[in-house]
């Protein structure tokens, strides 16, 4: 193996071994965003083994406090005893039945009894199948055609929300338009050009984009958003796919003080286990009725069990409170580190999943070395993607990681 | 502007002639036999195809330099009658280009063929028949060139379709080049790219191939991109983002050339 772009330690001889046997089997090996091109090979693991709490541990045994978290997923921490106890006991009875069990209807009553505004939802395993029946909803309610997302806004991987354009068609994208997140003037020329075909808008709770910093709403963008939505016929979809359970438990509508017709959620709410969910407004009830919604895992037992005991569990432990804490100490840290190397951090989003760069470098270069060096010394920080915390982070965990930054900053500046 | 071609023929003329070609510059830079034969040249060879793409080749100082128009009339003149016929010229070698000016000058068409025939040598052969390590360095720089500019010609001339075009493209600098040679750009603005071989501006993102070998391997399509970013043999850093469209249209490379 080409050792030209490795730091030299075998840190990774099991990984790199497992990763070559993938290539012959997997196409890329790794696809889509866990794939070793979005990070920086040779500094990050490939293949993880097992994890507790925040912490996880990679195939050649080495030990990392995670700061991505499952890209959302872990929420409690790995392992959770409360919430794995609760999937494997629904499980244990045999699943993948010709029915849904007692756990779906007990999920979908769960769950309307908390996220604001919403009286009925529906099943699925990913984001992408929230976000595609969400719009397929909107689509069978209004009877038009047109939806409109913020530009970079990721809403999954299906092929009219994909950031990819590999396999794709024009017309995967005809009636999906995009408008510039915060530009009201932007949005209401488009509203109003797709004014007689306009579906639904389809935003986050506050812009998250892959590369670019976060953004929340301003000037009431959120709140004029849903105005003009609906002023026009128009329905609003919030993908809470990725802020859900981390800003509040009921909504990140609630918070971000939006007032949309349907929501999506997945990542979060199950801490890993694999479940989605659409939520929507009563008199969107037929029209969700209509949409031909179905997949084979879809009505598992399980990951519905999951997904009660963690939003249980974050209510007791207040759960969103304290990863804001963490998220708060993490970065006052990192910026004192970055102070005394002689940098400035910026910092973006919410405290419990900060999207962090170096100020003034636009392409990450640097902040792609602070990364893989931090990575390298045990703190998980993915360069381009905004970081997550998880409930499990200890005060130690913190104190651990800036140490590391500290390291890791100390390395980058010496090499610049 | 001029509509973008649409055939396969026309696409790969425009490859043949402004990726391909192109890359005589490094071939006489770096090759003793090609430098023998421009050696005193102060010429200039055009080749036109009827009503499509056309290049002119300018010679001075031992150096030459590929560009898509010159001033004035060329020494050696050649017309190619269709895309079809270009195509024929560089994959069968079963057309000949007519002189339309300076049919006489006999050294510069056998000189031609020379050159042409060094190009073949590093665009073709296999890793066996790159005798040195010098050889086997300028192959691999010669054809990774070939894939840069190609990207450049496909982004010009495919129509849009699935973002694969320069359409899809940010604006930004994408650097490709092996480790410890002059990296190639390629310029990404208002949907346009455009290839550099002098690097003159600041990448956003970098695709750097390990060595030589590694580099081959992808190029020669032995080896998978994918697979090498994993083992490190391919380092990509900076935006990444600028790369997926550039990837899709080096994707799109091989169904042509």
């Amino acid at each position: 193996m080409s050792e030209r772009f490795r730091d030299g330690a075998p840190r990774f001889r099991h990984g790199d071994a497992l990763f070559r046997r993938a290539a012959q089997v997997i196409p890329r090996g790794i696809y889509g965003t866990r794939g070793p091109w979005l990070v920086v090979p040779g500094s990050y693991p490939l293949f993880a083994a097992r994890g507790r709490g925040a912490h996880y541990w990679d195939v050649d045994g080495n030990e990392y406090i995670d700061y991505l978290c499952g890209f959302g997923a872990s929420i409690l921490g790995y392992a959770d005893p409360t919430v794995d106890a609760a999937a494997h006991a629904a499980d244990a009875v045999g699943f993948g039945f010709n029915h849904p069990t007692t756990a779906m209807v007990e999920l979908a009553e769960f769950l309307t009894a908390r996220i604001a505004g919403m009286e009925w939802a529906l099943f699925g395993k990913n984001g992408s199948d929230a976000t595609s029946y969400a719009i397929q909803v909107a689509r069978q309610h209004t009877g038009r055609r047109t939806v409109l997302k913020a530009d970079g806004a990721y809403h999954g991987s299906h092929p009219w929300a994909t950031p990819g354009t590999a396999g794709l068609t024009a017309e995967d994208r005809a009636h999906v338009h995009e408008f510039t997140w915060n530009d009201h003037a932007d949005l209401e020329t488009l509203v109003t050009h797709h004014r007689h075909d306009l579906a639904a808008v389809l935003v986050t709770p506050y812009h998250h984009p892959l590369f670019h910093d976060s953004e929340f709403s301003q000037r009431q963008f959120l709140q004029r958003l849903c105005g003009l939505a609906h002023r026009h016929g128009a329905l609003v979809i919030s993908d809470d796919v990725r802020v859900g359970f981390r800003a509040c438990l009921d909504g990140s509508h609630r918070v971000f003080e939006f007032d949309p017709d349907l929501t999506c959620y997945s990542k979060a709410m199950a801490n890993g286990h694999p479940i989605a969910a659409c939520l929507g407004r009563q008199p969107l009830f037929s029209a969700a009725g209509a949409v031909f919604a179905t997949g084979t895992f879809w009505m598992q037992q399980g990951p519905m069990a999951a997904a009660m005991a963690c939003v249980r569990r974050l209510e007791q432990i207040d759960g969103v409170a304290l990863m804001r804490q963490r998220g708060t100490e993490l970065i006052e840290g990192l910026r004192q580190v970055a102070a005394r190397h002689g940098e400035r951090l910026h910092v973006s989003g919410l405290p419990s999943m900060p999207k962090v760069r170096f100020a003034g470098e636009t392409d990450f270069v640097r902040f792609q070395r602070f990364c893989a060096a931090a990575t390298r010394r045990g703190a998980y920080f993915h360069p381009y993607h905004n970081w997550f915390l998880s409930c499990a982070h200890s005060r130690e965990d913190i104190a651990r990681t800036v140490d590391i930054a500290d390291s890791a900053l100390a390395e980058v500046v010496a090499g610049s | 502007m001029a509509a973008p071609p649409v055939t396969d023929s026309q696409i790969k003329a425009h490859l043949y002639l402004h990726a391909v070609l192109p890359q005589l510059e490094e071939v006489v830079r770096v090759d003793a036999a090609a430098q023998a034969v421009v050696a005193g040249w102060r010429s200039s060879i055009a080749m036109q195809v009827a009503g499509g793409p056309g290049v002119r080749l300018e010679f001075a100082a031992g150096r030459l330099n590929a560009v898509r128009r010159g001033r004035g009339l060329p020494s050696l003149g050649l017309l190619l009658p269709s895309p079809a016929a270009v195509v024929r010229m560089f994959e069968a070698g079963g057309a000949r280009p007519l002189p339309w000016m300076g049919g006489w000058r006999l050294r510069l068409i056998a000189g031609l063929r020379t050159l042409s025939g060094r190009l073949q040598y590093y665009l073709k052969a296999d890793r066996a028949r790159l005798e040195t390590d010098g050889a086997f360095a300028a192959a691999v720089l010669i054809r990774l060139a070939v894939l840069v500019y190609a990207i450049a010609v496909l982004a010009e001339c495919l129509p849009e379709g699935g973002g694969v075009s320069a359409g899809g493209a940010g604006d930004g600098v994408v650097s490709i080049g092996v480790a410890g040679a002059n990296p190639l750009q390629l310029h990404c603005s208002g949907g346009r790219i455009t290839a550099s071989r002098c690097p003159h501006r600041r990448a956003n993102v970098t695709v750097e191939f390990a060595d030589a070998s590694a580099a081959f391997g992808i190029l020669s399509g032995s080896a998978d991109l994918w697979t090498a970013i994993g083992i490190g043999d391919v380092r990509l850093r900076g935006h990444l983002l600028l790369l997926d469209p550039i990837l899709q249209l080096m994707a799109r490379v091989g169904s042509f050339l």
